[in-house]
């Protein structure tokens, strides 16, 4: 979900050019225009608070880095959130292999997050919003970690079947079946909470 | 196509990922029941898809600006020349006493034991984590002695750094979170130190001038970080090679 910046006074792309042209500290309208939108990703993806923060501040690090090779015509958004992308597609994977050693972290999606329990007064919609993306989060914390990020990508990035393939190291019809997987079990947490709220 | 479709084949369509798109679209015109299933799957995808984003804590892009903001601002800077940069490493190695000091408490035992250091305690799991942060130290500083050693970039494999530097980075950020979990500020302190210095390797432009070397030696040196990483790995291998099933809670 990268960020419209069409109604913004000065465009990603003018900021760039600043930003190469030496005025460093606009790289700070960046940060404040796309961390929100690598920090859904990367807690879509990761299921965990500090993780995503991490990830957010790696892939706008990288951007930087890498700002010469930016190609103007290209939407910055689009890009940098495909550094997201793979900034967590890289720590899923170092996880993993340490997942034998740590302990799951405490906000791991196996629990409901705090939200849901808040008594924090909202108006009914938006209290019905709140709930159904802290079950969907929740939902997420049931999937497998190739579930996930299949599902994460596909539903909620519209990446190709091609690509997440690629990524995962399957071919199309596996990823087409772990989606479905994926989907079946979203389906079985989010629909009796629909349900009720609607 | 007679028979009902499969729920596979409804969230294929959905996606537009299904290898008969026509054949499903033409089954769906017709069969009330599918198109109705189809319906139903339709809406609660949208729900999930249209649901609100993850709430970061207040202040997201002030805390990542505050993180990126010294790696950042340093290149048109880079005052860092004026200074002879062993200087610093002589000044590192007078403060290693008050920061050895300052380590020395992190293995300590505690009245309270949080969740986290429950899951990891007691026994073989400790030892397995205490070896494993004193390896990750021994190669952090390892890495630190190499790049420190090199005086000029014809001395650095770069690409060989940037790897070791990217591999590092992640085991770290999981111990540093660790530490910060387990109240351990000192110790976290160290790791965020250490991650810096990855990242600035790890995302480091494919040529590398002296200038970055001398900013890279500029953060090995301050606050003698050597000598921070030598003494807690040590610890952390001692406690690991010592650790029993009563022994102490480790913090990390």
């Amino acid at each position: 979900m990268p960020t419209s910046n069409h109604q913004m006074e000065e465009g990603d792309a003018a900021i760039v050019r600043r930003v190469r042209n030496g005025e460093v500290e606009a790289f700070r309208i960046l940060v404040d225009r796309h961390s929100r939108a690598l920090y859904a990703l990367a807690q879509r993806m990761t299921g965990n608070a500090h993780d995503a923060e991490d990830i957010v501040q790696e892939s706008l690090m990288k951007a930087y880095r890498q700002l010469d090779r930016f190609e103007s015509r290209a939407e910055f958004g689009t890009w940098v959130h495909r550094i997201g992308v793979n900034c967590a597609l890289d720590h899923l994977r170092s996880r993993k292999t340490r997942d034998a050693v740590l302990a799951p972290a405490p906000e791991g999606g196996e629990s409901l997050p705090e939200t849901i329990a808040s008594s924090e007064p909202l108006p009914d919609q938006r209290l019905a919003d709140r709930q159904i993306r802290d079950h969907v989060q929740c939902a997420l914390g049931t999937l497998s970690e190739s579930e996930r990020t299949a599902f994460v990508l596909r539903h909620f990035e519209d990446v190709p079947l091609s690509e997440i393939a690629t990524v995962l190291g399957i071919n199309e019809n596996a990823v087409k079946n772990t989606i479905f997987r994926a989907v079946q079990k979203v389906r079985r947490a989010i629909e009796p909470v629909i349900g009720e709220l609607r | 196509m007679n028979k009902h479709l499969t729920d596979e084949q409804l969230v294929m369509h959905f996606y537009g990922d299904d290898e008969d798109r026509p054949g499903v679209a033409s089954h769906l015109e017709s069969c009330a029941a599918c198109h109705e299933s189809l319906v139903a799957l339709s809406s609660l995808l949208t729900t999930v898809k249209d649901s609100p984003a993850p709430e970061p804590l207040h202040g997201l892009e002030a805390r990542v600006w505050a993180k990126l903001q010294p790696s950042i601002a340093r290149v048109p800077k880079r005052r860092w020349f004026f200074f002879p940069v062993r200087q610093w490493v002589y000044a590192g190695i007078a403060t290693a006493a008050l920061a050895a000091a300052f380590l020395l408490g992190r293995f300590s035992p505690r009245e309270s034991v949080s969740p986290q250091s429950v899951a990891l305690s007691p026994g073989v799991r400790e030892r397995i984590l205490l070896v494993n942060v004193a390896d990750h130290l021994e190669r952090s500083q390892m890495m630190l002695v190499e790049l420190l050693n090199a005086t000029d970039t014809s001395q650095i494999d770069l690409p060989r750094e940037r790897q070791k530097a990217e591999d590092l980075v992640t085991d770290n950020r999981l111990y540093r979170q660790a530490a910060s979990r387990d109240g351990d500020v000192a110790t976290a302190d160290v790791l965020e130190e250490l991650e810096r210095i990855f990242l600035e390797v790890g995302n480091a432009p494919d040529k590398w001038s002296d200038a970055d070397l001398k900013y890279v030696h500029d953060l090995i040196d301050r606050e003698g970080l050597i000598v921070k990483v030598r003494v807690l790995g040590s610890e952390a291998r001692e406690r690991g090679a010592h650790n029993t099933t009563d022994s102490l809670v480790p913090t990390i």
